[in-house]
């Protein structure tokens, strides 16, 4: 499911389809779509692992890079938003996530 | 009547979000609709009422406030099935559902593909669409030329899906 950037889409164009998606999201979670809310969050985070095809700065950052492939492998898995799976991924990446922060020496 | 063709439709009929480049004449999408009018609903209600969007600026901005857009690409058309809520009654939601199911089983039939979307935000499409005050919109329904062949999803067998027999 890996998204070919379109040429034609600025940086700025790409952040507000996420920010839309953000504020749609919120809206339609706390409405009536409350189950929801962790899936389109990780949605949230794989529409940003796309943020270096954009902006220079970012183009060799590994955490983002990483984050979109574990994301991936979640839905290349049917069914992924059940719970024993997705209770899995969230795991992996909070344990990616804990690697990252060490790595980025948060904890001294 | 050939049943067996229609199961075959109804079998092999798969969610579409790849689309090719060929244009759908509005005569072919106007049959969809013509699929749906004839959907039973509550009363003979007919709660429904159809907004054709064509048009790529629309459909991307519909795009953007549908968080449900998951894996879609570029549609060329969208269906807006809307609510009557003149017409409406407590089964309205039974009647759009038998709608939109004509409008998936005539297209596959027809050599069209669709996707059907719910997770949008109803206040910024009525705006966005200007639709009246009574018309409510509850589903999306994109239509194009399919340009992928999904694999079959798993179903559950028959045996897990019938909880009683009374002979």
């Amino acid at each position: 499911m890996t998204r070919k950037k379109k040429e034609s889409k600025s940086g700025n164009e790409y952040l507000f389809e996420i920010i839309s998606f953000l504020i749609t999201s919120t809206k339609r979670c706390l409405n009536s779509e409350s189950e929801y809310c962790p899936t389109r969050l990780v949605q949230a985070l794989y529409q940003l692992s796309f943020l270096p095809d954009y902006i220079q700065e970012l183009k060799d950052d590994d955490f983002l890079f990483k984050m979109r492939q574990q994301i991936e492998k979640l839905y290349s898995e049917g069914d992924f938003w059940q719970k024993p799976t997705f209770k899995e991924f969230t795991n992996a990446l909070s344990n990616e996530l804990l690697d990252e922060i060490k790595k980025r020496k948060y904890i001294k | 009547m050939n049943s067996k063709l229609l199961f075959q439709v109804i079998k092999n009929r798969r969610s579409i979000r790849k689309y090719g480049p060929k244009k759908v004449k509005i005569e072919k999408i106007e049959k969809l609709i013509e699929a749906a009018r004839w959907a039973p609903s509550a009363g003979n209600s007919q709660p429904w009422k159809f907004a054709i969007i064509a048009n790529k600026k629309t459909i991307n901005a519909l795009k953007m406030i549908t968080p449900g857009w998951l894996g879609v690409d570029d549609p060329p058309i969208i269906i807006v099935v809307c609510l009557d809520t003149k017409r409406a009654t407590p089964y309205s939601h039974i009647d759009v559902g038998a709608a939109m199911q004509n409008i998936l089983l005539y297209a596959h039939s027809s050599g069209l593909g669709c996707c059907t979307i719910a997770s949008f935000e109803i206040d910024s499409t009525i705006n966005l669409l200007g639709l009246p005050e009574d018309i409510k919109p509850v589903l999306f329904i994109t239509v194009g030329y399919p340009d992928q062949e999904p694999i079959n999803p798993s179903r559950l067998s028959l045996s897990e899906l019938i909880v009683k027999r009374l002979e």
